[in-house]
């Protein structure tokens, strides 16, 4: 091999994520939204409506997410594992099933005419549902930042004796970074859902920007221009979010810098805040998970289905969804790698940042439009592939993953690979035996987290399924359309029994083989 | 190293797995996009009967629409299957659908619905809009469309920019008050009156079982099917009850090849046979008038009572394209009360 055909080889393998990124998010997105008509008239309408409800659920998740990362994280808690629990499944819930639970339970006779249904079906209904959806975003979020914080500026306010007042506001400015990674978290993820205030908000007629965007690529003839326009409006908003996070983290980033070197020793919570976070955790289980899949399976097993079952897009969406969550984590692990041997560079982590809240703002149907244009045409042809859905699938909840994983794997010390390049000379061993172990903490969370949200993928499989395999989210959705609540209500609950049970299974071996290993940013 | 390749193998060999399993085996056959409920089973008894196989891509009616016109004019179907003759003329209208001539033994309600043309074939008809109300109620039921501009109950319909169904029930209200742009007050009057929207069918018909409206209109197989299951409802046909056909076309340019199936496949679908299977489906969508002769209503499923005398013909080509500006009007319509 010539030195230079050595070179390109190196090059090769340490660039690859950025054609992989390229290709299968900047190129397909790119492409179809330069296509639209980005200075069309803004509906301010639609635009305030969409900033006002993701500002709310973004103000009532926060407090409830961040406290639970917080005391998780940051103190000697014993309500961490009804955290993780709570968090774990209302996550795993995805929207249309908690939709369609709480919907199933106040549509009831006894329950239409209070003052309960006239509140959900409404401004409150929706933004508490997009507020419990995003009470572990924030939570997670949260964590991984926090994880990365050390016990210094507590200290030093021990050791100066600076005062309660004083010391809270130093923990205040310590804590921002984590309180800003969270919230722009859940704001992103709220500002592009669609089914909640299109199912709730359609009584109040209550324009949002996903609305329209699915109005006009759902209408005939389909306008996919304009609708191209308005996601770049979405993305545009998401990433103002991340410039106002950016500024707070170039501005009190410095907390995060060698925090490390101190291992924190947390105390235990005062017993108000304690109790806070009980509650806290209590009622998102009870409200975001609980309630809902009661209502569900009075919905499924109150009487006999109408029609079969399909059980088999059961086992179709844990295939995509493994083949996803693996080209994910590899992609996202080799993009932290690169990025992290270039953190000391600002525009690396703005482009990061960028990166990751623009794609969460961009909704899923307008992704799989992008695919739908981009990979039909032109000499590699993709379209009506289970491999091309696998790949949107990633692409979708790649941003999500960067963000996530990002302080975790960047907390892991560089010197550590070095050592094993230096001790170990066969690269399987090093792989094998060291970069993974290291890692497999958090990439066996946010491998996970991947999997659980792809299994319930529902508008890119829509657009990209190919014939034949039907996924979960599409036939449920079937269901739910030809008035088969029952049969939607069950296909629904196989899927979160058999998420569930794989995520228990994970827990399990991991807490025999790693410690702590489906703690968001564990095994830094 | 060794143990480096080893894990590459198995990982290799998983990844390659798994996608054999999803791999579709459409051998050569059609493929079928479908809104209908009946349309996997319906494709399943055309390869058991013809050994021609079909591979089904079931979605909601929006998706539907939304893949065909992305796919553009490289479409990955064969044949597509939906209700609402107004979208098929729009997809037409866009050069995105075929034409579709197949010999069927139509009934008079078929002749009527068959376009000249051949845009696309109808393959049953429901009605765009009826009166689902209480068997009981203080409120006399409105037996036309005008009547519902007096009545004193509540009324509720779906989101026609959400629900597909539902632009024709919107169309219908226009009609009744004269037209395109000419029934707008009436449309007006309505919403000021106090409509309620919601954003589907099912949504409608729970509002309405839950009292917080008294009439909720809807597609009449949703309407028939929510009668049968709660007893203390009715159907009211307005008068002129208004056609909603379900629909199959076929991409532009279709291979001749492929375009025999898809006539193969219409008359299947259309024959007693597969008719009968797919008033056997036990779901809404199966609950249709036929459109050929010598079909009935097989006596093991619950019937339906015959086809309104009077069923009005929209023209589908002509409303298909006011669909977009009709949508955004309406929607526009709620922004300011």
């Amino acid at each position: 091999m010539t030195a230079r055909a050595a070179a390109l080889w190196r090059a090769l393998a340490r660039g690859w994520w950025l054609v992989a990124v390229i290709l299968t998010v900047l190129y397909p997105l790119g492409a179809f939204l330069f296509h639209g008509r980005i200075f069309q008239h803004v509906d301010k309408e639609a635009v305030g409506n969409s900033l006002g409800i993701a500002a709310a659920a973004t103000a009532a998740a926060l407090p409830v997410g961040f406290l639970l990362a917080w005391l998780s994280e940051c103190r000697r808690w014993r309500g961490r594992g009804l955290t993780e629990l709570a968090c774990w499944l209302v996550f795993l819930l995805p929207s249309y099933l908690l939709t369609l639970g709480w919907q199933t339970l106040i549509e009831r006779p006894q329950w239409m005419h209070t003052a309960v249904a006239d509140a959900f079906f409404g401004i409150g209904g929706i933004v508490s549902l997009l507020a419990l959806k995003g009470v572990p975003f924030a939570c997670f979020a949260g964590r991984a930042t926090l994880r990365a914080m050390g016990a210094e500026w507590d200290e030093v306010a021990a050791v100066f004796d600076v005062g309660r007042v004083r010391a809270a506001a130093i923990a205040a400015r310590a804590l921002l970074p984590a309180a800003a990674a969270s919230a722009v978290v859940v704001f992103a993820e709220s500002i592009q859902e669609f089914g909640i205030p299109a199912t709730l908000g359609a009584r109040i007629h209550l324009h949002v920007m996903p609305y329209d965007i699915y109005t006009r690529l759902a209408t005939t003839p389909a306008d996919f221009s304009g609708a191209a326009g308005l996601s770049v409006q979405l993305a545009a908003i998401a990433v103002a979010a991340a410039t106002v996070h950016i500024a707070l983290h170039l501005r009190f980033g410095a907390t995060l810098i060698g925090a490390r070197h101190r291992a924190r020793h947390p105390v235990c919570p005062r017993r108000g805040v304690a109790a806070a976070g009980w509650l806290s955790a209590a009622a998102t289980l009870v409200l975001g998970f609980v309630i809902p899949i009661a209502s569900l399976m009075h919905q499924a097993f109150g009487s006999e289905p109408q029609v079969p079952v399909p059980w088999s897009s059961v086992a179709s969406s844990l295939v995509y969804a493994l083949l996803g969550a693996g080209l994910t984590l590899a992609i996202v692990m080799a993009m932290l790698r690169g990025g992290g041997a270039s953190r000391s560079i600002p525009w690396v982590t703005i482009a990061m940042e960028g990166f990751s809240l623009a794609g969460m703002a961009v909704p899923g149907v307008v992704l799989g439009a992008a695919y739908v244009f981009a990979f039909n045409r032109g000499p590699v042809v993709l379209y009506g592939t289970p491999l091309l859905l696998v790949i949107a699938y990633s692409s979708a909840v790649m941003p999500m993953l960067v963000r996530l994983l990002r302080a975790p794997l960047e907390q892991i010390h560089v010197a550590l690979d070095e050592a094993a390049v230096v001790h170990v000379a066969d690269p399987g061993r090093r792989l094998l035996d060291i970069a993974l172990p290291l890692r497999a903490g958090p990439l066996l969370w946010a491998g996970f987290m991947a999997f659980a949200t792809m299994v319930f993928e529902l508008p890119i499989s829509e657009l990209l399924a190919p014939p034949g395999r039907t996924p979960l989210a599409v036939s449920i959705v079937n269901l739910m359309q030809g008035m088969n609540d029952t049969a939607a209500a069950r296909l629904g609950l196989a899927g979160v029994a058999v998420v569930g049970l794989l995520g228990a299974g994970l827990v399990g071996l991991a807490s025999r083989r790693l410690t702590g290993v489906l703690q968001p940013g564990v095994g830094a | 190293m060794r143990r480096l390749v080893l894990a590459a193998t198995l990982l290799a060999g998983v990844v390659a797995g798994a996608f054999w399993y999803l791999e579709p085996d459409d051998g050569g056959g059609l493929v079928l996009y479908s809104a209908e409920d009946y349309g996997a089973a319906a494709a399943r008894a055309f390869t058991e009967r013809t050994g021609v196989p079909v591979s089904t891509v079931s979605l909601s009616t929006g998706a539907l629409l939304a893949r065909v016109a992305a796919e553009g004019r490289r479409p990955r179907w064969d044949v597509a299957w939906f209700d609402g003759a107004e979208s098929a003329a729009g997809l037409a209208a866009a050069g995105l659908t075929g034409r579709l001539h197949a010999v069927i033994d139509w009934n008079r309600l078929g002749r009527r619905l068959v376009p000249a043309d051949g845009d696309w074939l109808p393959t049953g008809t429901t009605l765009a809009g009826v009166f689902v109300v209480p068997a009981v109620s203080p409120y006399p039921a409105p037996r036309t469309w005008g009547a519902l501009a007096s009545w004193q109950g509540r009324i509720g319909m779906s989101n026609p920019a959400i629900s597909g169904p539902a632009f024709p029930i919107l169309a219908a209200l226009l009609e009744a008050g004269g037209g395109w742009p000419a029934g707008k007050p009436f449309v007006r009057g309505l919403v000021g009156a106090g409509m309620r929207i919601y954003a589907k069918n099912a949504n409608t018909l729970a509002a309405l079982r839950a009292g917080e409206i008294d009439l909720a209109l809807v597609q009449s197989s949703a309407g028939f099917a929510f009668a049968r299951v709660h007893s203390g409802f009715r159907v009211v046909v307005p008068d002129p009850a208004v056609a909603l056909p379900s629909v199959l076309v076929i991409p532009a340019r279709l291979a001749p090849g492929k375009r025999a199936q898809v006539l193969r496949f219409a008359r299947f679908v259309m024959s007693p046979l597969g008719q009968h299977l797919r008033m056997r489906m036990n779901e809404p969508d199966a609950l249709y008038w036929p459109l050929t002769r010598n079909v009935a209503r097989p006596r093991d499923v619950q019937g339906l009572p015959p086809p309104p005398a009077d069923l009005k013909f929209f023209d589908a080509s002509v409303w298909g394209r006011r669909q977009g500006d009709m949508d955004r009007w309406f929607s526009k319509l709620w922004e300011v009360r």
